[in-house]
């Protein structure tokens, strides 16, 4: 549906040469796309370069013909002067002046469908900070857009007005809208994005499907860019040493119900038990005393897979997934949590409670698991 | 001042008619013209810009007395002409009002946050259309208070026409208090007159800023 080819759109901010270099991909029809990257690194240039209200030094945006763009910014942009009602239906009117009633009673709907129906007369300065940015993004889908460019839509708001745009950004993607997002929310970009552009000193990095880029993600950078912004999700708990890594575990072990299942999807071997050192033996003396299964798609199994796979079958059920399948996320998945691992000299867990992204991780489990032998 | 005011009336009233047509013709030429010169200068031309802030700093600088006796005497007498000092007077403070209007409007398209424009531009509403229903009702509602404001002004600058000889209100007084000399009733009736012309003006300038003011949290 866009094709972005080679842009290139430049400034000078105080010396600095900042924007935008060489950047290419494509989005296509109902497919969602998140744009991070670290402050300063042409997100928001990016997309005002889709949208047009940037002009490019180079390269070209490609967009099937009749469909159409509509873009919200991170600034509060209704009109002043208009109430809610007038707001949205500003330019549908304009364009379309004969179907003015058809227009007025469509916003009015949609106003109703995200609670916001007992502001239609009511003026921007009487809504809260997460009232105008709804309202601002229903403005948007009065347009009839065929995508959505969103840019930092919550960046201005307090964490409970930020939840309910994003609750109304992720119903308008269940609508089956397009859309390239432009976020420094983790969860959110989990639970939406398809796929994930990771923007670095204007140059696209990386270009990768969600999972992998938040589970399987090589570049330290990268990495640390993500531990970064978790910290500051709501719903995000990091978890780092050896310490706090060996009693997350233990943790988890006593507070999960009898009978639960933990769904491991890409671990290889036996790079876990390491750091959970003389902690292990407890903890899956525990395990098997609450009949607590593991459910697990691997490239290898360990020693220690093996073993448990022939002393405990019912409760250790191991597959072994095709070498084909590349960059395979690390993750495991229980209840409405997915916790992603990284084994390194500190070892680090990433805790999202969030439950649309673990629905969509046991989806993507559900896949490997019936691809794997 | 009752018996001044039922002996004069006629008097009164045609001085006072001629400050309001005064006021009237110096409002119809600088409110049109300097929103027209304003929104050139603040949209289209950066030239037409640093004119209008060049004009007004030289209008702010130059007293309007100085400027009105210049055009009216020496200009007239280089130019070897004699023009009416009522259309002198609407000549100079219309030129005056045009220039701080379009100085303020200018000013306010600067300062209109862009991003108004930029929403109008992403749901494809085309630059006339913006123009006409984002920014200049936007503009209007800023720009009342501060318009009214310099016209209330215009009307305090109509007193200077009588240094040559347009027989306004305050001509009319000085005239009548020559002939009768009661400078407290007839000075005190002009207090009046001003008092309730740019009083009731005064309260709206000050209810608009207040109610257009709070759109902008």
């Amino acid at each position: 549906m866009i094709n972005v080819k080679n842009i290139t759109r430049l400034y000078e901010n105080s010396s600095e040469e900042r924007g935008i270099k060489d950047v290419s991909f494509s989005v296509t029809t109902g497919e969602i796309v998140c744009i991070l990257g670290q402050s300063g690194s042409g997100k928001s240039t990016l997309l005002r370069t889709l949208a047009s209200l940037e002009k490019k030094d180079a390269g070209t945006v490609t967009i099937d013909s009749g469909k159409t763009l509509s873009y919200v910014s991170q600034e509060y942009t209704l009109w002043p002067h208009l109430t809610v009602l007038e707001n949205m239906t500003l330019a549908p009117v304009l364009h379309s002046p004969d179907k003015k009633n058809g227009i007025n009673t469509e916003a009015i709907n949609l106003l109703k469908r995200f609670e916001l129906g007992e502001y239609v007369n009511s003026y921007p300065n009487q809504l809260s900070g997460g009232q105008r940015q709804r309202v601002a993004l229903l403005r948007a889908v009065m347009n009839k857009p065929d995508v959505l460019l969103l840019d930092e839509v919550t960046s201005a708001l307090d964490p409970e007005l930020t939840k309910s745009v994003l609750d109304l950004i992720r119903a308008l993607a269940k609508d089956g809208y397009t859309m390239v997002i432009v976020t420094h929310h983790m969860s959110f970009a989990m639970s939406v994005a398809d796929r994930i552009l990771f923007l670095k000193k204007g140059l696209l990095a990386q270009d990768q499907k969600t999972s992998t880029f938040f589970t399987a993600q090589t570049d330290p950078e990268i990495q640390s860019f993500i531990l970064d912004i978790a910290k500051r999700d709501e719903s995000i708990e990091i978890f780092k040493g050896l310490e706090q890594f060996q009693a997350y575990h233990m943790g988890l072990m006593r507070r999960l119900p009898e009978g639960s299942t933990i769904y491991v999807a890409g671990a290889v071997g036996d790079a876990w038990y390491v750091p959970m050192g003389d902690f292990y033996k407890a903890y899956e003396d525990l395990r098997m005393k609450k009949q607590i299964a593991w459910k697990m798609v691997t490239y290898d199994q360990g020693d220690n897979d093996r073993r448990l796979a022939k002393e405990f079958p019912e409760l250790n059920q191991f597959k072994q997934m095709p070498r084909n399948i590349q960059n395979p996320a690390n993750y495991n998945v229980f209840g409405d949590t997915v916790i992603t691992q990284i084994f390194e000299a500190e070892p680090t867990i990433i805790q999202i409670k969030n439950q649309n992204i673990a629905d969509a991780y046991m989806r993507f489990f559900e896949e490997l698991w019936d691809t794997s032998k | 001042m009752l018996q001044v005011l039922i002996q004069y009336h006629y008097l009164l009233l045609q001085g006072f008619l001629t400050t309001i047509k005064l006021l009237g013709c110096i409002m119809l030429i600088g409110i049109p013209f300097g929103i027209l010169l304003g929104v050139i200068g603040g949209r289209y031309s950066k030239e037409i810009f640093t004119f209008i802030k060049g004009a007004r700093f030289i209008t702010k600088v130059i007293p309007v007395l100085v400027f009105l006796f210049w055009l009216h005497y020496p200009l007239q007498g280089l130019l070897g002409i004699v023009i009416d000092p009522f259309w002198t007077t609407i000549f100079a403070l219309g030129l005056l009002n045009t220039i701080a209007v379009a100085s303020i409007v200018s000013s306010e398209l600067e300062l209109l946050p862009k991003a108004y424009r930029e929403a109008g531009t992403t749901l494809n509403l085309s630059p006339n259309q913006i123009i006409r229903y984002i920014e200049l009702p936007l503009l209007f509602r800023r720009t009342i208070p501060q318009l009214l404001l310099i016209q209330a002004s215009m009307l305090e600058y109509t007193l200077f026409a009588s240094l040559i000889s347009v027989p306004e209100l305050f001509k009319t007084a000085q005239s009548i208090n020559a002939m009768i000399y009661k400078p407290v009733e007839i000075y005190s009736l002009l207090i009046f007159f001003f008092l309730i012309i740019l009083g009731p003006l005064h309260l709206l300038i000050k209810w608009l800023d207040k109610k257009y003011v709070a759109q902008y949290d």
